[in-house]
């Protein structure tokens, strides 16, 4: 109910690890359908656990988040599979499956949904257009460069459709060029309506492609704009 | 849950594939935990095979063990005949045979051969013999023998008994923990078997530990991830007996050729079992051994990375 008009909603929220450590206190925030949000902060800052909370790796200790309208406290493990095909997630060290082949990679996040055979392929086809891998179809990810690595995986997180996108790093173990290039992806991406929050500490692309910039710092929100930079330090 | 068994039946084509092509696309991993299996598999048959020829051999020593009961010389037909029923009624006694004294003169002469035929003459015949009837006691547990000795020696007209005594006894102690020793031994072999075979597989499934962790960022439910890994370890298992089989199959035989009638290590005491439907049974066991510990060993394994 109180999320259902938002993509993201946080309310109160606090997250304090078993070992004592207090990532996150009492954050407040909200994001829209169709948005493309930046989560930045220093390392150690909690912006890692803030985005663990979204796909359900982890649980609030306290407080409410919701992601696409669901309650995401309230979901039992079990269930925590079906939660996240509403989500896809990228990470910086890519995350393929190594032996399985790009095509493979992809068609998985749809397999794994019970989409009929048929649909996987003209969708996996599409995805990969999409991402600019079309005749890297059959290729191992070892035989890739870092860039279309993540290409893949974006491929592979967006493949059945979800409403949002999480990004974290994405352009953390690439060189300037190549993260253009992904950002250049996660554009297009959010151009067709999905909504994109990418976590970063890459000066560069936040500096370069404007967009609302939320700054998290020792565990609460210290700064959020649509106005766009990188505003701390 | 129900959508979840459904898509997992309607999955599972998908689920044996994806299991065969873990298994090749793996390679290292896959040879080293069907060796493992299959040594294990080896090592298990070969003992089990012993114990069972040891079971079998102890039994057939077992079972050879009767009790000889004499009747008085002087006992009327009418009181042997009516001692029958009364043996027939002791506990532990499976079969009581009637030998007759002229029966057990003819015994007596077989048993002394060349030498019996002293004995073979007519002052021995009819009332010149110096034999009583007799009974032959079978016991169904050769660990009662004494006991249904004692119970029969103060029967009327029972002259004597004769089991053997406490070598007898003494005999029946020593197979029968020879038996339980072995059994001891194969329990404990098996459990150390499957110990290891659930172990190799856990580190195949632990090297690939990412892999389920993406498996389940992309949105697949547990049984999803969980039955192709429990494919893979049925199909290891399996596998992994196909050469513990062959090699019982041929080492059975020929062991079966060389001590039976005709053979090179011909013995009359051990006696092997038929080699067939027996290696069948056996190599059937060892299969679904194999299967089995391939199947709750990934189970397990798999599901230390399920939890959140």
């Amino acid at each position: 109910m109180d999320g259902d008009s938002l993509m993201i909603k946080l309310i109160g929220v606090t997250k304090i690890y078993k070992t004592g450590v207090r990532a996150l206190s009492d954050i407040n925030l909200t994001v829209d359908p169709g948005e493309f949000v930046y989560v930045i902060g220093p390392t150690g800052s909690g912006k890692s656990t803030f985005i663990k909370l979204l796909y359900r790796e982890e649980v609030a200790t306290s407080g409410k988040v919701f992601v696409a309208g669901i309650n995401v406290s309230k979901i039992k493990d079990r269930k925590v599979p079906y939660f996240r095909r509403n989500i896809g997630v990228v990470f910086q060290n890519f995350r393929l499956l190594p032996k399985k082949t790009v095509f493979e990679n992809v068609a998985f996040a749809l397999e794994v949904t019970d989409t009929p055979r048929k649909q996987i392929r003209g969708k996996v086809r599409k995805t990969l257009e999409l991402v600019g891998l079309s005749d890297k179809a059959n290729s191992f990810p070892h035989q890739l460069s870092g860039g279309q690595q993540q290409r893949v995986a974006i491929a592979r997180a967006i493949v059945n459709s979800p409403k949002v996108l999480i990004a974290d790093e994405p352009t953390g173990n690439l060189d300037p060029e190549t993260s253009t290039e992904i950002l250049n992806v996660l554009e297009r991406i959010n151009a067709e309506g999905t909504t994109v929050l990418v976590v970063t500490h890459d000066r560069y692309i936040v500096e370069k492609y404007k967009k609302r910039t939320i700054l998290i710092d020792n565990g609460c929100v210290t700064s959020d704009t649509s106005v766009g930079g990188y505003t701390y330090d | 849950m129900i959508r979840e068994i459904i898509s997992c039946i309607r999955n599972l084509p998908r689920h044996v594939m994806t299991a065969v092509k873990n298994i090749w696309r793996n390679g290292v991993m896959s040879v080293s935990s069907i060796f493992a299996v299959t040594i294990t598999l080896i090592i298990i048959g070969v003992i089990g095979m012993m114990a069972v020829c040891i079971q079998d051999m102890t039994l057939q020593v077992e079972n050879s063990l009767t009790i000889h009961v004499k009747m008085e010389r002087e006992a009327t037909q009418e009181q042997v005949d009516a001692t029958l029923p009364l043996l027939q009624g002791l506990d532990h006694v499976a079969n009581v045979t009637y030998s007759s004294k002229e029966e057990e003169l003819q015994k007596l002469i077989d048993g002394f051969g060349e030498d019996g035929d002293i004995f073979d003459s007519p002052e021995y015949q009819g009332d010149g013999n110096p034999l009583g009837d007799a009974f032959i006691v079978e016991a169904d547990d050769a660990t009662y023998l004494d006991s249904i000795a004692a119970a029969i020696s103060n029967m009327d007209y029972v002259n004597k008994v004769n089991y053997g005594g406490d070598n007898t006894m003494e005999l029946v102690k020593n197979l029968e923990m020879v038996r339980n020793f072995g059994s001891i031994f194969i329990i404990g072999l098996t459990v150390i078997a499957l110990f290891m075979i659930a172990n190799t597989i856990k580190i195949t499934i632990t090297s690939r530990s990412t892999e389920i962790s993406i498996m389940r960022m992309v949105g697949a439910s547990n049984w999803y991830i969980r039955i192709p890994f429990m494919i893979e370890g049925m199909l290891i298992g399996l596998i992994g007996s196909i050469v513990p089989v062959i090699a019982l199959y041929f080492g059975y035989t020929t062991l079966y050729g060389m001590t039976t009638n005709g053979g090179s290590f011909a013995l009359n005491l051990l006696q092997l079992r038929e080699p067939f439907p027996y290696i069948w049974q056996f190599s059937g066991v060892l299969a679904l051994l194999g299967c089995s510990v391939g199947l709750v060993g990934s189970f397990m394994s798999v599901r230390k990375f399920l939890k959140f």
